[in-house]
């Protein structure tokens, strides 16, 4: 074996959309960071859904642009349609989503990785971990089973290349993706180390030939204008809005299965690899495949298809909503009986893909492995699913790693300011039994979790970490103040308005509280407006959420309270007073690091959290 | 508050009785029952099995002799080691024991503490512990009865189902706010309809709160009618014995008269009141004040007349002013009326719609008067199925109450904006969870534990 003198501050481990953010972060923090990939080519490729963003994934991607990261960029410069979700529904539940030419996306992401300082790329496969003598801590990565890299530390994210298998019905065929060979070597560094490996399994629908598909008779599903965007710091600079007209979008289209798909599916199920029995792993619940679909609604009639170009003027096209796990013959007949896709040819087949991970409990919230110092996991990987979930994890096991090469204590973030902080809190705290996909259910701060403050909530987090710039953090301090300037001076101004036929004076603010009154309408009430619009935007949205703001915090503020209890990372469970020998066991375990993440986790009762917080107290007393 | 040490107490009160219990729970609760008790032979001390043997000081000197049972955790009231020893129920002896233990390195338990253990143990949730509370201060057998309902989990579960039935509500409207593109939107008669069921169950827990409330604390019961009607006769009846002064001549019982009986297990407090009637006397006059304003505050109220004499002018002015607390109308002195068809007349000529006859002199009827006291209670039902909830379940349910209101009322504006629903309906979830104890501060357990007895 070569050993090569070259120490890396950090290396990642694969270059899907997790492993992309977490070598960005890192090199911008300034630490030396390689990026081993299989083919540097196919960084950032989109094997499944040609889109960014969705209800609460939109505001993943703000929130990893708002602490650095390079998704919303991305997406900004190569997205071919834009979309505004739940725009019938309050601001706290909509979400941005973006169809991406995928091909565009990829060689966006090509050429940031060549020409990103302080980041080397590295093209081969990792075999093995290597850790210091004596020590659970990391020393190296072993590249094609020949060549030795240093590391002070390691991400983790590959996907779904751990020993993956692709199901085409009855058909096997080893592979981390179409056509990309699976990665078989690493899964013994796990279990040689005692790692638990889970097994999960996703797919994808068929990709089908533009030119054989009946445009004429599909109903069409056209882009938002004004488009919204997913970086504060895109053109134009400081706002979460394209201009009117200033991004050319295509159209999506939209057509429905039939009884007759419904019953292709039904006579075919045997032959599917999940319902045949070929997959033994846990799909996920909330992307359901089309047999999946039939089986579990039987009742309903139909199934909506959206037809999403792949790329601008390519000829693929992404059936969404109809991946499958059937023989590839029997795709062809299921396809073919959608209206506009009689006649149509697929490029390449459905299929489904089976995979391991390491079941994300063994993480702290920082993504660092409890058992091994230095080695972080982010991704699929952990046992989620999604491009968004994959970068936001990216992103903080790429700072923690930066952070854990420079000697410095780690960060994590919390479940009341960001999606990140929720998604990561629960895979840590509970595990994961399916893929895990971000819901805006999952917080309980819904209300300030919002799409259109990620950087008001990320932005000093982001400063203090250095990985946004002085002049970023000045830019977006000054609306801050800005937004606080407008809410008082519009709670102090008043005019004198008709309120059931009496004259009364009433402040600008309780207008802005009525329904229907957008902020430009003070202006007919004789009151100045903000200049910038997403100052505007945000006195709108802070004022009609007002009060429901308040209310939502002190629904949380019991939990808020146990979520500043820090547990000491020496205590002794044995000695706390009153636990069941039970909940010791499971709490040395999961070592929470604060009250809140105990009290979320499995099988930990209140009784138990009481008895811990009487305990912690006392300790604190007896220190005093 | 506590470190895991091992705590003891007489769980028997300190008045000399036949047997007493001291109970001693902790980590060292076996070691320290072995110290102080001797087995004949040396034998063994198995989890769950009763031993007779000799409780000894540390100078080996003989206190008493008694039994001794062991419980092993988990599989005790408080989820630790518990050592149980049943000495004779003298006062000095019990002391004594309770003293060794403590030389031994137990601690006095504060009051309510072994049930706060089994709380902060899992054994039982917040109501269940409360449950506990409410068995030990029961004055009545039917107030027990509640309490031994609640303790095994009857209330919980009430609460536990509208909790699930919210949940599924939010369930449904989350599946929309998360998937719009899938999921068709929850018609607002559904999520009306769900609100009103949840309403409704609340609205039945609320209305035990008073029952509960005559359970624990009893009834006031008032009897009014004109002097020498019968109503001290009545009261005795009632009460059993002789206890007011029944005396020939009119207004002998001077203001009122209290005593509290046990009526199908419910205690209730009978006031006798003195005649109201217009009066010079002084002394009179001030008994007659304090007479009605006892019958202000009385729950239920008998309003006597004498049928030997018929309906007066007088009973009529009486009654009107009774006639607001819809009395139980009672014709006394039915010994004195040798036909009964002159009943009939009673009941066609006077306006009451129900009257009971009886009679205080021969007890005749009293057992109809006594249902009709606990229907107007609505204490007939089931009693098995019955759960009482006490003051902080009824602070919870009724805030819980005002939010579903709350909802309902502004539905149409809220469907508009679901987030905001859903907060609401997450706060009217919360109260309930607070009840069974989901999420509960330590000065909640304070508060709901200092309400015990040591030993408990």
């Amino acid at each position: 074996m070569r050993v090569y003198d070259d120490i890396y501050d950090v290396v990642v481990i694969g270059g899907g959309h997790a492993g992309l953010e977490a070598a960005f972060i890192s090199a911008k923090m300034g630490v030396k960071t390689a990026l081993i990939t299989l083919d540097k080519e196919k960084v950032g490729l989109m094997p499944c859904n040609p889109a960014i963003g969705g209800i609460a994934k939109g505001i993943v991607v703000r929130e990893i642009d708002a602490l650095g990261g390079e998704m919303g960029k991305a997406i900004d410069e190569t997205g071919i349609q834009f979309k505004m979700l739940n725009t019938r529904k309050g601001p706290a539940v909509q979400s941005p989503r973006a169809q991406a030419d995928k091909e565009e996306y990829r060689k966006y992401m090509v050429r940031k990785v060549l020409n990103t300082p302080n980041l080397t790329v590295i093209e081969g496969e990792a075999t093995n971990i290597f850790l210091k003598e004596n020590k659970n801590e990391v020393e190296g990565v072993e590249i094609d089973g020949n060549v030795k890299i240093g590391a002070k530390s390691v991400v983790v994210s590959t996907g779904t290349f751990l020993d993956g298998v692709i199901h085409i019905g009855d058909k096997q065929i080893p592979a981390g993706r179409m056509d990309e060979k699976p990665a078989n070597k690493l899964p013994k560094f796990y279990r040689d180390l005692g790692f638990p490996l889970q097994r999960f399994k996703t797919g994808t629908p068929a990709r089908l030939d533009k030119n054989s598909i009946n445009w004429d008779i599909l109903e069409e599903a056209p882009g938002d204008e004004p488009a919204p965007k997913f970086s504060f710091w895109t053109e134009p600079y400081g706002s979460y809005w394209f201009r009117e007209g200033q991004k050319e979008q295509i159209k999506c289209y939209i057509t429905y299965t039939t009884p007759k798909t419904h019953e292709i599916i039904r006579n075919n199920l045997h032959r599917t690899a999940l319902y045949g029995g070929a997959i033994t792993g846990v799909g996920p619940r909330y992307c359901p495949s089309i047999e999946d679909k039939i089986v579990k609604f039987a009742n309903k009639e139909r199934h909506t298809v959206w037809l999403e170009p792949e790329t601008k003027n390519g000829n693929s096209i992404y059936p969404n909503g109809l991946s499958t796990s059937l023989p590839e013959e029997i795709q062809w007949e299921m396809y073919r009986s959608i209206p506009g896709l009689e006649n149509v040819i697929l490029l390449k087949p459905a299929y489904a893909i089976e995979y391991d991970i390491v079941p994300p409990t063994e993480l702290y919230p920082t993504l660092e492995t409890k058992r091994v110092k230095g080695l972080f996991h982010a991704g699929n990987f952990n046992g989620t699913t999604g491009y968004e979930e994959a970068g936001g994890q990216g992103l903080v096991a790429g700072i923690n790693a930066a952070l854990r090469a420079l000697g410095k204590e780690l960060f994590y973030l919390r479940r009341d300011e960001s999606y990140i902080g929720v998604m990561i809190d629960d895979l840590t705290t509970k595990g994961v039994i399916e893929p895990y996909r971000l819901f805006t259910s999952r917080s309980e701060n819904r209300l300030y979790l919002r799409q259109d403050n990620p950087i008001l909530r990320l932005y000093k987090k982001g400063y203090d970490l250095g990985v946004i710039s002085e002049e970023q953090y000045k830019f977006v301090k000054e609306i801050e103040e800005e937004i606080n300037y407008w809410l008082n001076r519009y709670k102090e101004e008043k005019t004198k308005v008709l309120v059931k036929n009496e004259k009364k004076s009433v402040s600008a603010y309780d207008l802005l509280k009525r329904p229907e009154m957008k902020v430009k309408d003070l202006k007919k009430y004789g009151f100045e407006i903000p200049s910038k619009d997403y100052v505007a935007e945000e006195v709108e949205i802070n004022v009609k959420y007002s009060g429901y703001f308040e209310r939502e915090k002190k629904l949380n503020e019991k939990m808020r309270y146990l979520e500043n209890i820090k547990i000491p990372k020496d205590i002794d469970y044995e000695k706390v007073p009153g636990l069941t020998k039970e909940a010791i066991q499971k709490l040395s375990k999961a070592k929470p690091i604060t009250l809140g993440h105990a009290s979320r986790l499995e099988g930990i009762t209140p009784a138990t959290i009481t008895a811990l917080m009487v305990y912690l107290n006392l300790k604190k007393k007896q220190k005093n | 508050m506590y470190e895991r040490d091992t705590i003891v107490a007489n769980a028997t009160p300190l008045i000399p009785s036949a047997v007493g219990i001291i109970r001693i729970s902790g980590d060292k609760a076996l070691e320290i029952g072995k110290k102080i008790f001797t087995l004949p032979k040396n034998r063994e001390i198995k989890p769950r099995y009763a031993y007779f043997g000799k409780i000894t000081d540390l100078n080996g000197e003989v206190i008493d002799e008694g039994l001794l049972i062991y419980f092993k955790a988990p599989h005790s009231f408080t989820g630790e080691d518990v050592v149980e020893i049943y000495p004779h129920g003298s006062v000095p002896v019990i002391r004594k024991i309770i003293s060794e233990c403590i030389n031994l390195g137990c601690r006095l338990a504060e009051p309510g503490e072994f049930t706060k253990r089994a709380f902060l143990n899992g054994k039982i949730d917040l109501t269940q512990a409360e449950a506990i509370a409410e068995l030990i201060n029961a004055k009545t057998e039917k107030a027990s009865k509640v309490a031994v309902n609640i303790l095994e989990g009857k209330l919980s579960k009430k609460i536990n189902r509208l909790k699930e039935k919210l949940l599924e509500l939010i369930s449904y409207i989350e599946a929309e706010l998360n998937f719009p593109e899938d999921v068709e939107p929850i018609p607002d008669d559904l999520i009306k309809q769900n609100l009103k069921e949840v309403l409704e169950s609340i609205d039945d827990l609320l209305k035990t709160y008073k029952k509960g409330e005559l359970l624990r604390e009893g009834i006031k019961l008032a009897i009014v009618g004109r002097p020498n009607v019968g109503k001290s006769s009545l009261f005795n009846a009632l009460v059993g014995y002789e206890r007011a002064i029944v005396s020939e001549f009119k207004g002998t019982t001077r203001d009122f008269i209290e005593e509290t009986v046990s009526i199908g297990g419910i205690p209730v407090r009978l006031l006798d009141t003195a005649g109201i009637r217009e009066t010079e006397d002084k002394v009179e006059k001030i008994g007659i004040e304090k007479a009605k304003e006892k019958i202000r505050e009385a729950d239920i109220i008998i309003f006597v007349f004498d049928i030997s004499e018929g309906l007066t002018n007088e009973d009529l002015k009486i009654y009107s002013e009774v006639k607001d607390k819809n009395p139980i109308v009672v014709g006394n002195k039915i010994d004195l009326i040798k036909d009964s068809k002159k009943l009939d007349i009673f009941k066609k000529k006077y306006y009451f719609k129900d009257i009971i006859f009886v009679s205080s002199k021969t007890n005749l009827n009293l057992n109809l008067l006594e249902e009709e006291i606990f229907k107007r209670l609505g204490l007939v039902e089931e009693q098995d199925r019955e759960v009482y909830i006490n003051l902080r379940h009824y602070n919870l349910l009724k805030s819980s109450k005002e939010k579903l209101e709350y909802i309902l009322e502004n539905l149409e504006e809220l469907v508009e904006h679901k987030e905001l629903l859903m907060l609401d309906i997450r706060e009217a979830q919360n109260y309930l969870e607070e009840i069974v104890g989901i999420i509960t501060t330590e000065d909640i357990l304070g508060n709901i534990f200092q309400n015990f007895c040591i030993g408990k």
